[in-house]
Order: C-alpha cells, then structure tokens, then sequence
C-alpha cells in the first residue's frame, strides 16, 4: 500500500473523526476551543462526567461511558491502544494540542508499516508483546 | 527542475556520514542472539581441524559470511565498494553493494558498483529497492544486473526508511507482484532484505517458493529510521527509533514461513553472532557497520584485518563447541532463553532443535 492511502479515520455514532485520538481539556469552554482550532480531532473536557465530547467546535455524544482511555505519549503508543481493544481510546492532555497533527502522522506510520490501510485492519494486525 | 541523480549522489554521502559520526544503533532493542546458546556437539577440538567452507547456490565460499550491500553510486563509495571487493576477494566470501537506482538514473555511475573489474570474479549481490521497481521494466533491472556481472540481485524493502525519508518513496503498492515478476523474469536468484527492521513470518510466508533467499536484516544494529531521522530532522521518526523485529527472532520466524535460505543480518558483531545464527538455521551471516568503519580507517587492508580476524574467530567458536564443519554446525541442537523463547511462543513459531527443560 502507499502511505497516504492509510485512513486513520473512525466513525462514531455517525461523526466521522480524523483520527481516534482523543485530546482532554481542562474545561468545556477549553475543549469547544481546541476542537475548532483541530478540525477532526475529538476534545473532551476532564471535569465532564457526561463525557461530552466536541468535534469542530460542535458538542458530540459519542457514548463514551463504554471506553477506557490511556494517556499516550506518541503515535506508536496509540497504535497499540487501539490494537488491544476496541473499548480503549488513546488520550492526550490538551498541553500536547500542538504535537497532535505529529501523533495522527505516527499513527499513519505505525499502521501502513503494519499493513492496516484502516482502524479495523489495524485492531488485527500482529502484536509483539515483550515479557 | 530538479537532477533526481545528483540528488541521489548527495543522499549516499550523507548517509555513510551519519553511520560513521552520529549515533544510529538501537539503544533498547538487541537482536535477541543473547538468547541462544549452542550446546557443544563434542569437546574442545583443533581449530584446524574446523573446516568453515559452505556452499552458495552452488558455490564454494570460505564461511557463511557476507559484507551486506550498503553503497554505491557516488565516487566516494567507489572506494569503499573497491576496497571491500579487494578484502573479499582474498577470503573468497561474498559482498553485496548498495542500491542500484544511481547508476539506473545515470549510466555514468555504473564503475561505482562494478567491482568485478578490480577484484576479478567474486560473489556479487546487486540491490535495488522494491519500491522502485515498478519504475524500471525487467529488461532494465536485468541489464543493472548483468552490467556489472552481479550473481544474485538483492531487492531491499525498507517502508520504515522511506516513511521517515525526507524524499521517502510511499508507495510500496503491487510491490510483492513485481517482486516475484522480477524473480521469474531474471536467470540470477533473488533475495528479499529488509534494511534493520526484520522481516516477519507472514512476509516471509508470501515470499515461499518465489524467490531464492529471505536477508532478514533485523533489528539490533543501525537503525535506518534513525538514519533518517537526523537526515530529515524529522518531528515523528524519533518515536520509530526502536520499530522492527530483532534479528534472532525475525530469523526463525522467516524461516517458520519460508524455510530455508536464510540470512541473518542485523547488528551481527561478533563469532558468536554469526555462529549462534547458523546454529539456529540462517544459510549466511551478513555485517555492513563494522566493516565500512574498518574499511574507512584503513582502506582495504583495514576490511582485510576485521573480516579475516571474524573468520578466524568464528572458527575458533566452531572449535571452541566441537564442530568440524558448518553442516555439523547448522544441525547444533540450542537452548532458547527469555525473552526470545516467550516471543516464539506467542508467535506460534515452532524450532525443533530446541532443547527443552523438563521439571
């Protein structure tokens, strides 16, 4: 496959994000910001228990009171999140909003050097795991 | 309107830079040899009585022992290419060189990989990149090969290097297609490396009864994503510095999925190295790293002096464990410790010759 061809794209009951990694503000008002400043990235702000989450400035409920989150630290991180489980989202605080386009480009990487062109192929792909 | 060749000519120099000044290895990753332990056919016997001879597709050379293909295509690495083909031509072991592309984009370039006409009729493997292929036909592939009388031609996969590769080429679609296309089409075997991330049991599956050989160049050694990496001062290679299936472990799988013919390469340093890996199954036994920084130091006597002394201590190894010849060698029953034993076990990768403790 070619690299840009690998679509790091999910849909959530119905919204289409550009990539499952999640962003966590301090505040509601935080995360509309940052969600109309990074268009396809999902924002949620830590203090919400409802877990309303903001995708391009607009408030989404995307259930996510089924999902475990994990803090990652860079795309290969998230990769793995997602390969393990489908209920386990990667996260990052919203101090790391500026390195996100880095994380989804990581992400890209991780999948299309382990031939997944998408999420679901990506949730099969073979996994090391080291003891 | 931009010269791809002289583009490519500046892209060698800075990588033979890097390699030598910068610090590319791995530095959590290892290529899992520390795993393996060979268990002694026999006591100690004479070193000359060890016989480390092998055949190569049919021919005689001194060890199971190659200098993988690592430049080519600029006047500088003539002289590396140049002194290596001396070296080897004294040990009677093969060599292979790097990527092909600069002399298919200028013809001119051509003596930069043409060693044959200096050291005379050693084993040579050519090297193209398997993304590149679908812009060559088969005829232009063959006359790369022939041109400089090359006996195998190496085809290198290397995604991770091209994804971090300021100029990367992305688009490794229909490359398997052309990899086998390329294999039928020439009258020279062909080998599928990788360039330091390992090659899995599934790619090596594909690759079964395609093509001659699997190199699995490992991880454990350079890292060519590092390489890449300082090239390109990339803000995402870094977090990949440390991607890619240790070399021990990328051997069995490959030879899980392809059988035999191959090649262990990937942070290879030592004897012990190159013998643990014929122990575990590898045909031959590949080093790039540490022979360029002998041949830089001092010239072709300096690649001379390291390979020579590798031979010679790889058969004070076979000596030290009573093995008289690689035959005996590759047939050493070895213990497989953690972590390289659990990774085995999950990847469901079965190796006979494994002694097994039972409680």
């Amino acid at each position: 496959m070619a690299l840009n061809e690998v679509d790091t794209s999910i849909t959530m009951r119905g919204i289409k994000l550009d990539a499952p990694i999640f962003v966590v503000a301090k505040s509601a008002k935080m995360a509309s910001s940052i969600s109309s400043m990074i268009k396809g990235i999902p924002v949620v702000a830590a203090s919400d228990k409802e877990r309303t989450v903001y995708v391009n400035g607009t408030k989404a409920k995307l259930g996510l009171e089924k999902y475990k989150f994990v803090e990652v630290k860079d795309g290969i991180e998230a990769a793995k999140a997602i390969r393990i489980s489908k209920k386990l989202l990667p996260f990052v605080y919203e101090s790391e909003t500026q390195r996100i386009k880095i994380l989804v480009k990581q992400l890209q990487v991780a999948m299309f050097l382990t031939d997944s062109g998408n999420i679901n192929a990506l949730r099969k792909a073979p996994i090391y795991k080291m003891e | 309107m931009v010269d791809k060749s002289k583009l490519t000519q500046s892209r060698k120099l800075e990588h033979i830079s890097i390699i030598l000044n910068k610090d590319t290895q791995y530095h959590k990753k290892t290529t899992l040899m520390e795993c393996v332990s060979i268990v002694p056919k026999r006591g100690k016997i004479d070193k000359k009585d060890v016989d480390t001879s092998t055949l190569l597709h049919g021919r005689e050379i001194a060890a199971p022992v190659f200098v993988s293909g690592m430049t080519g295509g600029q006047k500088e690495t003539f002289e590396i290419n140049k002194n290596i083909a001396i070296a080897v031509s004294k040990l009677g072991v093969p060599m292979g060189i790097g990527s092909q592309r600069a002399m298919l984009e200028n013809k001119g370039l051509t003596y930069t990989y043409d060693v044959k006409k200096i050291a005379g009729d050693i084993f040579l493997i050519g090297n193209l990149g398997v993304s590149k292929l679908p812009k060559y036909d088969n005829s232009a592939i063959k006359e790369a090969v022939d041109s400089i009388n090359a006996d195998m031609l190496a085809l290198h996969t290397n995604p991770g290097q091209e994804s971090v590769e300021p100029e990367g080429d992305i688009d490794f679609r229909g490359a398997y297609d052309r990899v086998c296309e390329v294999s039928e089409a020439l009258d020279k075997p062909v080998v599928l490396k990788e360039v330091g991330n390992g090659i899995s049991k599934e790619v090596a599956s594909k690759m079964k009864g395609k093509i001659y050989a699997i190199d699995v160049q490992g991880a454990g050694g350079t890292t060519w994503i590092g390489v890449e990496t300082y090239r390109g001062n990339s803000s995402y290679g870094k977090a990949f510095w440390e991607w890619g299936i240790p070399t021990a472990l990328s051997v069995l799988e490959s030879i899980s999925g392809f059988g035999s013919h191959v090649w262990s390469s990937g942070g290879i340093r030592s004897a012990e190295d190159i013998a643990k890996s014929i122990a575990i199954g590898a045909e031959m036994c590949g080093m790039a790293k540490p022979v360029l920084v002998s041949e830089r130091k001092g010239g072709a006597i300096g690649a001379y002096n390291f390979l020579n002394g590798i031979i010679e201590d790889f058969r004070g190894e076979m000596a030290k464990l009573g093995f008289e010849s690689i035959k005996e060698l590759s047939s050493a029953k070895v213990m497989i410790g953690e972590p390289l034993a659990g990774l085995l076990r999950q990847r469901k990768v079965r190796f006979r010759r494994m002694e097994t403790v039972v409680d």
